[in-house]
């Protein structure tokens, strides 16, 4: 047997992977553990650039929850663009600690804004309404 | 090793993204648990917070104020019982980690896989994708 990598089968009994993309380091940690401890793989990327390579290289992600506010040239809006233009089927959450970025996202089924500050446990179970829906 | 121990720690500081994703994944399948970063500052962050990693996984070339030899000689200093192993590129990465798998936490059902092979395949993917 195989160690289980990003690529896994993509049976009905697999976990479910999440790509989590936030420059803030200790964000990202404590999110991507407690992810892991509510039961989902999960793919860390500290900018859009990371997000974008990662779905390139072909890894099955079935949800992303990016930040808006990254440090780099592409923020989590045009990420989620870029995702929609891609990969039309795959749930984005975006976040932000700026109400008014709320403004910036375009309702669609597959995209949900959640303001900051938020609960993890809210993530999670936009997360599993998402995913559930697939 | 015993459910009572708590898990062994490795932050992992790898600023190329697929070397990270597959080395990360690969160790949390041998058992640890694995903090990623890709600067060096991200360390004293992890300090600051109250959370000390048994190992630092490092690649020579980090971003941030310090490279990994820099950061692998403050932490001696400062830390003395964290284990730092320095890398470079994707085969010491891949060597790195196969190492660590062997010694543990948990004995692996499978026979160590390639991992650099792995990042190489995923690297010319990546820049397939960026050619089409």
């Amino acid at each position: 047997m195989e160690p289980s990598t990003a690529e896994g089968p993509n049976s009905e009994n697999r976990r479910k992977r999440i790509l989590l993309v936030e420059d803030d380091f200790l964000i990202r940690s404590s999110a991507a553990d407690y992810l892991r401890n509510a039961g989902f793989d999960v793919n860390e990327a500290v900018n859009a650039h990371e997000a974008m390579a990662i779905l390139r290289a072909g890894t099955t992600i079935d949800a992303v929850f990016c930040d808006v506010n990254l440090a780099s040239d592409m923020d989590g809006v045009a990420f989620s663009r870029w995702s929609a233009e891609h990969y039309p089927k795959l749930p984005v959450i975006l976040t932000s600690g700026e109400p008014s970025a709320a403004g910036l996202v375009t309702e669609a089924p597959t995209l949900r804004f959640v303001a900051k500050p938020y609960a993890l446990s809210d993530i999670e179970r936009h997360l599993n309404t998402l995913l559930d829906g697939k | 090793m015993s459910t009572n121990e708590p898990q062994t720690s490795i932050l992992l500081l790898e600023p190329e993204i697929l070397i990270r994703m597959v080395v990360a994944q690969y160790l949390r399948d041998c058992g640890y648990m694995v903090i990623e970063g890709v600067h060096a500052d991200d360390f004293r962050s992890l300090i600051d917070s109250g959370r000390q990693p048994h190992i630092v996984l490092a690649d020579v070339q980090l971003a941030g104020a310090a490279n990994g030899f820099e950061l692998a000689r403050s932490i001696r200093q400062t830390h003395p019982s964290i284990d730092v192993i320095l890398t470079s590129g994707i085969a010491g990465a891949a060597h790195e980690a196969q190492d660590l798998c062997d010694e543990g936490p948990i004995k692996k059902p499978y026979h160590p896989k390639d991992v650099e092979a792995r990042i190489r395949i995923l690297l010319e993917r990546r820049r397939a994708a960026n050619r089409s």
